[in-house]
């Protein structure tokens, strides 16, 4: 019925779940010490958060061969959040 | 963007309301994409490929069809609903500062039902002053207060454009200087850049 086991299922939410508490306390960090460059680490995490959903949902919906387009672009959103962290951190 | 014009004694606001380009793109794309997501799950459950781009042959109707089709169903609601308001055109309408009467008149559009028409009158002497407040998070966000001898505050423009602060602050101090309000300048102390 679902195409993963359960222990896969929940190591897969939970750390969606994880990376969605280190966005807010990447954030937090960036309030207290008035640093900009943290402020945009966390915007470009919620990138990786996107894919996260989008290949969650194609293993949700069985990998099945229609929504391949869901993997294009979760690999596209990966790309494009690790080169900006190249242009943030230089 | 709604600006504060004079025109003899009269400064007036216009709200534009709810048709906006912007909306119009959101529900169309909300109303679309519930079409789409209801089919698929709609063909899911008939086991016929209902729409010609897409092949759900391998998926079950419990869990993954009926997630589509409340989604779907949801998308389209939300859509049709976005789609009623822009029609209406939902929060349009004015606010008046007239000097000859000393009045202030708010008319806001709102939804069918007791709300239709919002109607408030205020005498000017219930005001203790406009408060301009300045607010640098992550944006930077000017939003002018109408603010009550009780304590009531009523927001009455807010500019997100950092070139047209200068201009509307200048606007309402003349307003101000013009109708004998107080005029006040706050700036947020949860700045964090």
């Amino acid at each position: 019925m679902l195409g993963l086991s359960l222990q896969t299922w929940q190591i897969h939410n939970l750390s969606i779940l994880e990376w969605i508490i280190a966005i807010e306390l990447v954030w937090r960090y960036s309030k207290e010490r008035k640093k900009k460059i943290y402020l945009k680490l966390s915007s470009f995490m919620v990138a990786f958060f996107i894919s996260g959903i989008c290949i969650i949902n194609w293993h949700y919906y069985l990998n099945i061969n229609a929504f391949i387009w869901l993997v294009i672009f979760q690999s596209f959103l990966t790309f494009f959040a690790n080169t900006s962290f190249i242009k943030i951190f230089n | 963007m709604p600006q504060l014009i004079n025109s003899n004694n009269c400064w007036q606001i216009e709200y534009e309301g709810s048709k906006k380009l912007e909306n119009y793109i959101m529900s169309s794309l909300l109303v679309s994409g519930g079409i789409c997501f209801y089919l698929t799950g709609l063909s899911v459950y008939l086991n016929n490929n209902l729409l010609p781009f897409i092949n759900v042959q391998d998926l079950k109707f419990i869990p993954q069809g009926f997630t589509m089709m409340f989604y779907g169903s949801f998308f389209f609601f939300l859509g049709f609903f976005q789609i009623l308001t822009i029609l209406l055109n939902i929060g349009s309408g004015y606010i008046k500062f007239d000097k000859n009467t000393n009045q202030i008149k708010i008319v806001r559009k709102g939804y069918p039902g007791r709300t239709k028409q919002i109607f408030i009158c205020y005498s000017i002497k219930q005001i203790k002053s406009i408060k301009i407040f300045y607010e640098y998070t992550t944006k930077k966000i000017q939003r002018i207060f109408l603010s009550f001898n009780d304590g009531r505050e009523i927001p009455i423009l807010t500019t997100l454009d950092p070139t047209e602060f200068d201009r509307s602050e200048k606007n309402v101090l003349e307003l101000c200087e013009n109708v004998d309000i107080v005029a006040e300048i706050v700036y947020s102390d949860q700045n964090i850049f």
